[in-house]
């Protein structure tokens, strides 16, 4: 037997078999596996009961809150007949359309960005039927439930109003009827298709699309508490005013979509998204400033050509800036760029320019700053032969130099658009090259001139609108701004402070630190106060700002040290080979932290920024302490204080309940689309 | 063993110190061009931070180190222009997992050659197609196996049409059926010529494709030679203990 093989052949199984069956399941084995877990017939006694004790508390809960809702003494009227009040409060009706078309554009921009990014979500028919089955009962539930917590007050017996349904009002009547008609629809649905419909599912598009039909349904129908008398209300339909401005907005939001599905056959989807992201960054000043402001524009003074007015600046900036940026984003010219550093080092040295440019007077500091610059410009010109290096080398002692105008006294659009300028000549060596990105970046460049300039001259300029108040912004409105305004300057200010805090260079990340620790230990309403009251002191002389601009830079102020500590923490789980492998391929550090660090650690702290960005969206109430008219001041105090003509006094609460729920409508949602685009972005899978 | 007559890399007396710790005591060497040059030797030995030392990623003390002519000084300068003439491919493959197979190859020939667009992408599908897998260009490296990963990653060094590259154990961080793969890509590579420094474990592509190979043992070079010589007559004790446990 000494041929015996040592091994044994086993083969491969070819044919596939069936999955087993899945284990039973059911109503009665849900209850044993979810309320009564446990593995001995005493845990599952005593979890039985824990489930019985918490359902009866939940359900107590329900009933609390539909004998609130539903109690005739509650007069919802407050909020149905103040709603435009708690919207915009002060502005004027005859303006109106203009609340109307930045809505309009904001449908608009939202439908097209649905068709150039294509929203693929699908929801499938399983999910969809068996939430609308749950929301059915639940709706019924609650019809049903009201009055018996008045009725017994004691927990949780009677579970049911003893009521008949021929006592009920009209609205409690529809809703139980709304509610059995989803749970009924569903249901038959689920019966007749079973777990097939798992596999059936129907876009989200369409669903939005319905849930469009079925509001605009819904404003024609339906009738809403309005004052009547003293202390009365009786049902109303919607005020035209409202539902024909809605109904045509949803209308135009779908005629933009199909306009869209039209527009992307004939355009490159990724030049409608650059195109619809140049248009979301403009509508937003175009909304504030333009159509809700109302400007009354000295067009006389804004085109006078001289050194100072408006448009003096905007060539001056777009062409001085523009031709000196070009050059710093050429490829390699060497001699000439030599050349060029030298130049512009002497002119620094002999004219201090740009800075007498613009004043009669030239203070102390300027001479000395513009004279060190320009040794460093010539001193670099003469001695580094690479042609990047020197565009890097000039792009900084511009930018310092920018800043640094910071300190001369002079018009506060002039220091804004040095600081503007400081940070895309630093930029530009890193980011130029071929001729394309070399005239992109000019364009970019004319554009944010154009923009500082604009925003400058549309916030001078008087507003034509005619309120009785201290700004032609309130309620939600303000709150909007506020909430995207410090959204928006908050996180650039972040994502600097971050890489600052992160910074090889100790200058930088001791600022960095203290600017961190200082504002995070200090409540966000000492700022608003400061932002309100001592901002002012602290501004070179002569400069001061509109309260709501103070506020909005407090807010950005606060909220960037929360973004920027988020921020470091996606930069610290970056591993150290992705610096290495930038680097190993000869991308700058700069380049390496734009285009590799930066947004690898944005999508690991993706869910972490989701969070600061709602809690400062409903952080914004709180300019209510100082005296802002934001939708929360007045649903807490200006509506209940009405007295005349309609009685509201004592609808506190009611309106304090509309405005939890109205905020909650709003941060769920958001956490909900962030949600879906963390999973888009595939986290935690890649 | 040259064409223009200078060296493709030039090590001379090269220190390196990690603290107190000396990574490297005075490593000399000459690699030529169109040479591979495998470096073989134990963990901690300085394999890794004498090719680390070349592009610059880590700082050496003493000693100089030319590439193509150009000296590795504190200058920005010719650090930027040896990081774009030394390609390196590194043992956990560095991909961008952020951005897709051909965005990876394309990013830095955009950035830093300045190419356009289109021809970086043309580019990038010719050097897919050359390390087997133009199929996985839009795919992200997290969908990837190893091996995918570690050609895209050689993918993305040649983009840049280095003159060197530089192999940091490519194949220590794979599965065995993947390694096949990436020292084919990597022997078509030598064999077309490119100038290549290998810090490897695979014993077998040392012998079949390398020039010269460098035995490497507390931060020196102890001996080196030709495989023949490395792999049938080994010399010093030190070298035949650490052939005899690996092979």
């Amino acid at each position: 037997m000494t041929d015996q093989p040592q091994g044994i052949v086993h083969g491969v199984i070819e044919e596939l078999e069936k999955a087993p069956d899945p284990p039973p399941s059911g109503p009665w084995i849900w209850v044993q596996e979810n309320l009564l877990g446990g593995d001995t017939r005493l845990t599952k006694f005593f979890n039985g009961l824990l489930t019985v004790v918490f359902a009866l508390i939940a359900v107590n809960i329900l009933q609390f809150l539909t004998s609130y809702i539903f109690n005739p003494e509650r007069r919802w009227s407050a909020v149905t007949f103040n709603m435009k009040l708690m919207m915009v409060q002060a502005f004027p009706q005859a303006d109106l359309f203009r609340i109307w078309l930045s809505i309009g554009i904001f449908f608009v921009l939202v439908a097209l960005s649905l068709v150039a990014w294509g929203l693929r979500g699908q929801m499938s028919l399983w999910t969809l039927s068996r939430g609308l089955r749950n929301a059915g009962v639940f709706l019924m539930l609650m019809t049903v439930m009201h009055g018996a917590f008045e009725a017994s007050k004691i927990l949780p017996i009677p579970l049911f109003s003893i009521d008949s349904p021929a006592d009920w009002s009209g609205t409690r009547l529809l809703i139980f009827v709304i509610g059995l008609a989803m749970f009924a629809g569903a249901f038959m649905y689920l019966r007749r298709e079973g777990i097939a419909a798992k596999d059936k599912s129907i876009p989200f598009l369409s669903l939005i699309a319905v849930g469009m039909g079925l509001v605009t349904l819904v404003i024609w129908t339906i009738d809403l508490p309005i004052p009547d008398g003293q202390f009365d209300e009786t049902l109303g339909p919607i005020a035209t005013s409202t539902t024909g401005p809605w109904t045509i907005l949803f209308a135009v939001a779908i005629a933009a979509y199909f306009f869209g599905r039209w527009l992307i056959g004939i355009v490159e989807p990724a030049r409608l998204r650059r195109w619809l992201v140049i248009l979301w960054l403009f509508s937003y000043p175009v909304i504030i400033m333009v159509i809700q402001r109302k400007p009354i524009l000295e067009w006389g003074d804004i085109l006078a050509i001289s050194k100072d007015s408006p448009l003096g600046l905007f060539l001056l900036f777009s062409v001085i800036g523009g031709a000196v940026i070009w050059w710093l984003a050429l490829p390699d010219s060497l001699p000439v760029g030599r050349g060029i550093a030298v130049a512009i080092g002497a002119l620094l040295i002999l004219a201090g320019w740009p800075l007498e440019f613009f004043f009669d007077e030239m203070p102390a500091l300027v001479g000395p700053i513009a004279t060190l610059a320009g040794v460093a410009l010539i001193a670099g010109g003469l001695m580094i032969h690479d042609r990047v290096e020197i565009a890097r080398i000039i792009g900084s002692v511009l930018a310092i130099v920018a800043l640094l105008v910071w300190f001369v006294p002079m018009p506060f659009l002039v220091r804004g658009l040095f600081i503007t300028f400081a940070f895309v000549a630093v930029a530009a060596p890193s980011f130029g090259g071929t001729a394309q990105t070399r005239n992109n970046m000019v364009a970019v460049w004319v554009a944010i001139v154009f923009l500082v300039v604009a925003t400058f001259v549309l916030g001078e300029a008087e507003t034509a609108l005619e309120f009785q108040s201290t700004t032609f912004l309130g309620g939600f409105n303000l709150s909007i701004l506020l909430a995207i305004s410090g959204v928006a300057l908050s996180f650039p200010l972040g994502v600097v402070l971050a890489l600052a805090r992160t910074s090889s260079m100790p200058i930088f990340r001791l600022l960095a630190t203290a600017y961190i620790e200082i504002v995070r230990s200090v409540p966000l309403i000492t700022w608003l106060f400061f932002g309100s009251v001592m901002i002012s002191l602290f501004l070179p002389g002569g400069i001061s700002f509109d309260e709501i601009v103070r506020v909005v830079a407090a807010v950005s102020i606060f909220n960037a040290a929360y973004v920027a500590e988020n921020i470091r923490g996606g930069l610290q789980s970056i591993n150290k080979g992705q610096y290495e492998a930038g680097s190993a391929m000869g991308l700058s550090t700069v380049q390496s932290t734009a285009l590799i660090i930066m947004p690898q650690a944005i999508r690991a702290v993706l869910p972490a920024l989701v969070g600061s960005v709602i809690v400062s969206f409903k952080d914004t109430s709180l300019v209510a302490i100082i005296g802002l008219a934001d939708v929360l001041l007045i649903a807490k105090s200006f509506v209940p204080g009405q007295t005349n003509p309609h009685n509201f006094l004592g609808t506190q609460p009611q309106m304090l309940f509309f405005i939890a729920i109205f905020y909650w409508m709003f941060t769920f949602t958001f956490s909900r689309m962030a949600l879906r685009y963390e999973k888009s972005l595939g986290l935690g899978e890649r | 063993m040259s064409d223009n007559g200078h060296p493709m890399i030039v090590v001379e007396g090269v220190k390196k110190w990690f603290g107190d710790f000396q990574a490297l005591r005075g490593v000399t060497t000459t690699v030529g061009q169109r040479d591979v040059v495998v470096v073989i030797g134990p963990s901690g030995s300085g394999k890794s931070t004498l090719i680390r030392c070349i592009n610059r990623l880590e700082v050496h003390q003493e000693g100089r180190i030319a590439v193509d002519g150009i000296e590795l000084t504190n200058d920005l300068r010719n650090i930027d222009a040896i990081r774009r003439e030394v390609g390196m491919v590194f043992q956990s493959f560095n991909l961008f997992p952020h951005l897709t197979v051909l965005e990876n190859i394309t990013l830095a020939p955009i950035w830093v050659r300045k190419q356009t667009r289109t021809e970086s992408e043309e580019n990038g599908m010719q050097l897919l197609e050359r390390v087997g897998i133009p199929e996985q260009a839009d795919k992200y490296p997290g969908q990837l196996s190893g091996g995918q990963q570690q050609r895209v990653a050689i993918a993305r060094s040649l983009a840049m049409s280095p003159k060197v590259m530089l192999f940091d154990e490519p194949t220590s961080a794979l599965d065995p059926e993947m390694i096949k793969e990436v020292l084919d890509v990597m022997k078509e590579l030598a064999l077309s010529g490119m100038t290549m420094i290998v810090v490897t474990h695979e014993m077998g592509f040392a012998r079949e494709v390398a020039d010269r190979v460098l035995f490497m043992d507390y931060g020196t070079i102890v001996e080196e030679g030709t495989p023949e010589h490395f792999f049938t007559n080994p010399q010093h004790d030190r070298t035949k203990l650490f052939l005899s446990q690996i092979l």
